[in-house]
């Protein structure tokens, strides 16, 4: 390991002008359960020394509900957004995923601001935030830029940059009309594991018509994904119009036209078919009642 | 269960070892320092199987720090351990966990540096053999150029009994199926420690460490050290979980280490990572099962003939024990009249099998009893029918031509499985799910019940001659110490062992403390294996406790005039002189008794306790003879509820009968059956380890996954005691037994949930789906 220093700032300002200064030498740390293990293999050689966000939590780590929209600090844990109150009741399916990241330990350490910027194909928020539509804001030295979920996933190697920037804020705008989500993840036991695959399908209907759809799947693509030929497919239609199986088709195109074939499509093109299918029927099926 | 007959026997007592463990206070292998102490790192190859023609250490000696580097031809000794495992290669590495050089350092980081500045020098790349198949092959390429064929030295093991290739010829009905295992890892929560010293002032080299067997790892180190066993000194440290695992890995760092302490004078530690443990210790054999068996009319097995092959990867040293005991095993608790099962060891350019829990076990009762519900279908019979018409019962003769005495083996199988059966309400549920998964689409999650059942032979039986030691002392207190030749590793058996000296001497089983094991006080027992901690270390025990009670009577009888014929009796911590005419001549304190025998008469109080079946007679040419001492028998339930869309398997309950002989403590007893069963499920579900290229890709815990707490679901053991003279108080072992039903019985209710067949483990997310893996 060739970390030499590890350091605490007192504040944003600090934390970026350290970054600044330090660059690609610096790493930063927050809840540490990625860092950690891909410190320790060897992942970070070119690291020099470490930042702790974690004095930052009085700033960085707070749930806020401001009019229609909820912000969540980087450094907010997993286990408090399972628990919050307003998650819980307005963006449900970002709770349930939420509770499925690794275990109690994990979730107690581990932050959502980590879980996306280490952004692992199998990163179980990421797939409830882009359902949501959430925007990130980047604070550098002398600026901030707020980045929708999804371009930031798009962006790839560009996505934002490390040596310069820091996560300061997550936002979702709130529902105010009838919602409903469902979040479905995949793994091989049932705590502690990665996904093997994870589902969010979100709608909102008007009259018995779906007005607003989303439908996201993870760790199918090299990161999470919204399917946008189902969420078209979806919008206008009656409930009873929507087949579940054609969502499930049309996820699985995507990722065939997205990756190519690959040897896990064998298990993952029918199983992504049958999450997505479960969700959709779930989700209109509590609609249709409502 | 209440126990009349015994005071502490049979009582679920607080383990000894408890409070420590529970309070983090116990020391483990890696919690032990010594002044003055080296770090040692090995060094690895990089490619599964090369050969080598040089190692290149200039850079490795310029990282500050450095103290001493060892390569092959600086062992001392023999650099061949037993199973043809070098301390360090020097010419041709054959496999991934193969070290060239190990390197002491002041510390740990540059002691890691220093290795990865070792340059090898590589020459020809030789093909890599990671299937039994590739290595089988007539033109394949020889890992050892000595052996026949890649076959494993002395691993072929028959059991031949009748006829069965004609009878199946000529049978009515014929059913042939295969069945294949996976590399396991045994998973121990602490991977392997080890501190090697040389005592100059005795002229010993000292090891500490996680060592489940501390008398094989003696003997392997005499020999690299070239040293007479008596200065070769192996005391144990905590141990946290071996199950069979802390053996080889154990010998290859505690040997490196030694002989850089020889050469440097200074104490040096070896730490494995959790990387390293996954590639250098032994996993769990892989076998591929051939079955075939001949039936009737009505569904009696009339043959059974099958074919094994056990995967050992580039060294072995288990394969020779373990598949013998599969040779006796693998046509299950059944009454066939003819049975020929051969089995054999295969050298792989793969990470090694070894010891695990079970010992073969596992992965010819997930064949044989996958098999058996298949030739139940096959004849139209459910699962318990079938098996009830077939299995062994009391007097019945097994292959081995051993007769089922129940005085010795009880054979109550039928018993058992009739228990869990109607525990679970078996029958009904097995045909209300065969009838449900007809009615549901193919992505629905479905119900299944599967059953299992097993016997296991008690202790190492014809495998080699099994011993067992124990010192035994009563200090002038009343106070008594116990050592045993056998380890406790998180198993149980520093309190049972306990148990059996407060029961022996009438004593509060407070009074009574365990030392770990130390070469140098401690008869060599053997290896801590085959469940045989309670019946040979119990019985060890029983013997030193005789031996001291006589003492004690031979002091206080003649001291108190006793009349011809009295006796002394030990009970309530107190000695009872009882005339002829069972009257009470005297009574003092258990105390009282050890003072006047140490300090008035100066009789020792220690004893050497030993035991021994003797050895077996038993012809391994046609596998004919009393194989075991006893045989310990169980049937298990397992309902499942599989979601055919997705693949994944929860176990909702898991129901076992298991016939022990005696429970000395019924709660260590759940906890070691408990313990296996988790494990089982996490063989039948989700673990396993890649190693298809020869490189190992599962390297940590992140891709090992085992069971986790909200994988387990409820375990219901019922606990049959039987009157059996084999172990102490009728005792016959029960470490194994958890592990090697649960797998079958989970793939047989996977069978029952959804009309089809998984041969193969485990039973992932994507074998449950498509049939295969990926």
């Amino acid at each position: 390991m060739a970390i030499q220093r590890f350091m605490q700032v007192g504040s944003l300002d600090d934390a970026l002008q350290e970054l600044s200064v330090h660059k690609e030498q610096a790493l930063l740390i927050a809840g540490g359960t990625d860092v950690m293990p891909a410190l320790r293999s060897g992942l970070y050689a070119q690291k020099q020394m470490v930042i702790d966000l974690s004095p930052l939590a009085g700033k960085l780590g707070n749930i806020r509900h401001e009019e229609d929209m909820l912000h969540i600090g980087p450094l907010v844990t997993h286990s408090r957004i399972m628990e919050d109150p307003v998650i819980r009741e307005f963006l449900p399916i970002l709770a349930q995923a939420s509770a499925h990241v690794g275990s109690p330990q994990i979730r107690n350490r581990g932050t959502i601001g980590g879980n996306i910027i280490t952004l692992a194909a199998c990163a179980d928020t990421v797939v409830p935030l882009l359902a949501l539509d959430a925007q990130l804001v980047f604070a550098r030295v002398g600026g901030v830029r707020c980045v929708p979920m999804a371009s930031y996933l798009d962006e790839g190697e560009t996505r934002f940059d490390a040596s310069n920037e820091i996560l300061t804020d997550i936002m979702i705008p709130l529902p105010n009309s009838n919602r409903q989500g469902m979040f479905l993840k995949i793994a091989r036991r049932q705590a502690a594991a990665k996904s093997r695959m994870s589902v969010a399908v979100l709608t909102t209907i008007a009259g018995h018509r779906i007005t607003d759809a989303r439908v996201v799947v993870g760790a199918l693509m090299p990161w999470p994904r919204r399917v946008g030929e189902a969420e078209r497919y979806m919008m206008g239609k009656a409930i009873g119009e929507v087949d579940p199986m054609k969502v499930g088709a049309l996820a699985a195109e995507l990722a065939i036209t997205v990756t190519g074939q690959r040897r896990s499509f064998a298990y993952k093109i029918p199983v992504v078919q049958e999450l997505m299918r479960r969700a959709v029927t779930r989700v209109l099926g509590t609609q249709g009642e409502a | 269960m209440p126990d009349e007959d015994h005071v502490t026997v049979g009582k679920a007592i607080n383990r000894k070892d408890g409070i420590a463990k529970v309070t983090g206070a116990t020391v483990f292998g890696n919690d032990q320092n010594a002044y003055r102490q080296l770090h040692m790192k090995s060094v690895y190859t990089h490619y599964p199987h090369v050969e080598i023609e040089s190692i290149d250490l200039s850079e490795a000696w310029k990282v500050p720090g450095v103290v001493d580097i060892i390569v092959a031809r600086d062992i001392p000794g023999n650099p061949i351990l037993f199973g043809r495992f070098p301390v360090l290669v020097s010419d041709r590495a054959r496999y991934i966990g193969d070290a060239v050089a190990a390197i002491a350092s002041e510390s740990a980081e540059s002691a890691e540096m220093a290795a990865a500045a070792v340059c090898i020098r590589y020459g020809k790349q030789f093909d890599v053999l990671t299937t039994v198949d590739q290595a089988l092959a007539p033109d394949a390429p020889m890992i050892h150029h000595d052996t026949q064929g890649n076959r494993i030295d002395y691993a072929s093991h028959h059991l031949h009994d009748g006829n069965a290739e004609a009878v199946i010829r000529e049978a009515p009905k014929v059913i042939r199926h295969s069945y294949a295992t996976q590399f396991v890892d045994n998973g121990y929560i602490e991977p392997e420690a080890v501190i090697t010293e040389f005592d100059p002032n005795t002229d010993t080299v000292v090891i500490r460490g996680t060592i489940q067997n501390p008398y094989n790892i003696r003997e392997a180190l005499a020999k690299v050290l070239d040293r007479p066993l008596n200065q070769v000194r192996v005391i144990q440290s905590g141990i946290g979980g071996s199950f069979g695992g802390k053996d080889e890995s154990m010998m290859f760092i505690a040997s490196r280490a030694a002989v850089l302490s020889l050469r440097t004078g200074r104490p040096v530690k070896a730490v494995l990572t959790r990387e390293e443990s996954f590639m250098a210790s032994a996993k769990r054999h892989p076998i591929t099962s051939n079955y075939e068996a001949g039936l009737d009319e009505n569904g009696r097995l009339l043959a059974i003939k099958s074919l094994h092959h056990m995967q050992g990867g580039a060294y072995n040293k288990q394969a020779m024990f373990a598949n013998w005991r599969g040779s006796i095993h693998a046509a299950g608790p059944y009454a066939i009249p003819h049975v020929c099962t051969d089995i054999h060891g295969v050298h792989t350019n793969t990470i090694f099998g070894g010891a695990y829990r079970g010992f073969s076990a596992p992965q010819v009762v997930f064949g044989i009893e996958s098999f058996i519900d298949e030739c139940a279908e096959a004849v139209g019979m459910d699962p318990v029918r079938f098996r009830l018409l077939n299995c062994v019962k009391p007097y019945d003769r097994l292959p081995t031509g051993q007769v089922l005495d129940p005085a010795f083996m009880p054979a109550n199988v039928a018993d058992l499985i009739e228990l869990v059966c109607s525990k679970t309400d078996f029958e009904k549920k097995w045909e209300r799910n065969r009838i449900a998964r007809t009615e549901v689409g193919s992505t629905s999650v479905v119900a299944g019940i599967g059953l299992s059942i097993t016997f296991r032979g008690v202790g190492l039986g014809g495998e080699g001659i099994d011993t067992g030691s124990a010192t035994v002392t009563i200090d002038a207190d009343g106070k008594v110490r116990v050592q045993s030749g056998f380890t406790e590793m998180g198993q149980g058996l520093s309190t049972t062992l306990c148990q059996i000296a407060a029961e022996e001497f009438g004593i509060d089983s407070t009074w009574v403390t365990w030392s770990q094991n130390d070469t140098a006080e401690n008869m060599d027992a053997g290896p801590t294996v085959a469940s045989r901690g309670i019946v040979s270390g119990g019985n060890a025990v029983k013997d030193a406790c005789g031996k001291l009670r006589k003492r004690i009577e031979e002091v206080l009888l003649p001291k108190w005039m006793a009349p011809e014929g009295s006796t002394l009796h030990f009970s309530d911590s107190a000695v009872y002189a009882m005339t002829p005419d069972k009257e009470l001549l005297n009574r003092i304190g258990f105390a009282e008794a050890a003072r006047i025998c140490l300090k008035g008469e100066g009789i020792s109080l220690r004893s050497l306790g030993w035991h021994s079946p003797g050895p077996q007679y038993f012809d391994h040419e046609s596998g004919q003879g009393p194989a075991y001492p006893s045989y310990l028998f169980g049937a298990t339930v397992a309902e499942v509820e599989v979601d055919q869309g997705t693949g994944v398997i929860v176990v909702k309950r898991i129901t076992s009968a298991i016939e022990l002989g005696k429970a000395i403590n019924p709660q260590i007893v759940r906890g070691q059956f408990i313990g296996g069963a988790i494990q089982g499920m996490g063989y039948a579900l989700m673990e396993e380890m890649d190693c298809s290229d020869g490189y190992l890709h599962t390297r940590n815990f992140d891709d090992f996954l085992m069971p986790g707490a909200m994988d387990i679901p409820p375990i219901d053991i019922i606990i049959s005691e039987t009157d059996v003279h084999v172990g102490p108080y009728g005792a016959k072992g029960i470490g194994e037994l958890g592990i090697e039903m649960i797998a079958p019985a989970i793939a047989n209710a996977h069978a029952n949930a959804t009309g089809k067949r998984i041969r193969e483990l485990p039973l992932n997310l994507e074998r449950v789906v498509l049939g295969h893996a990926l």
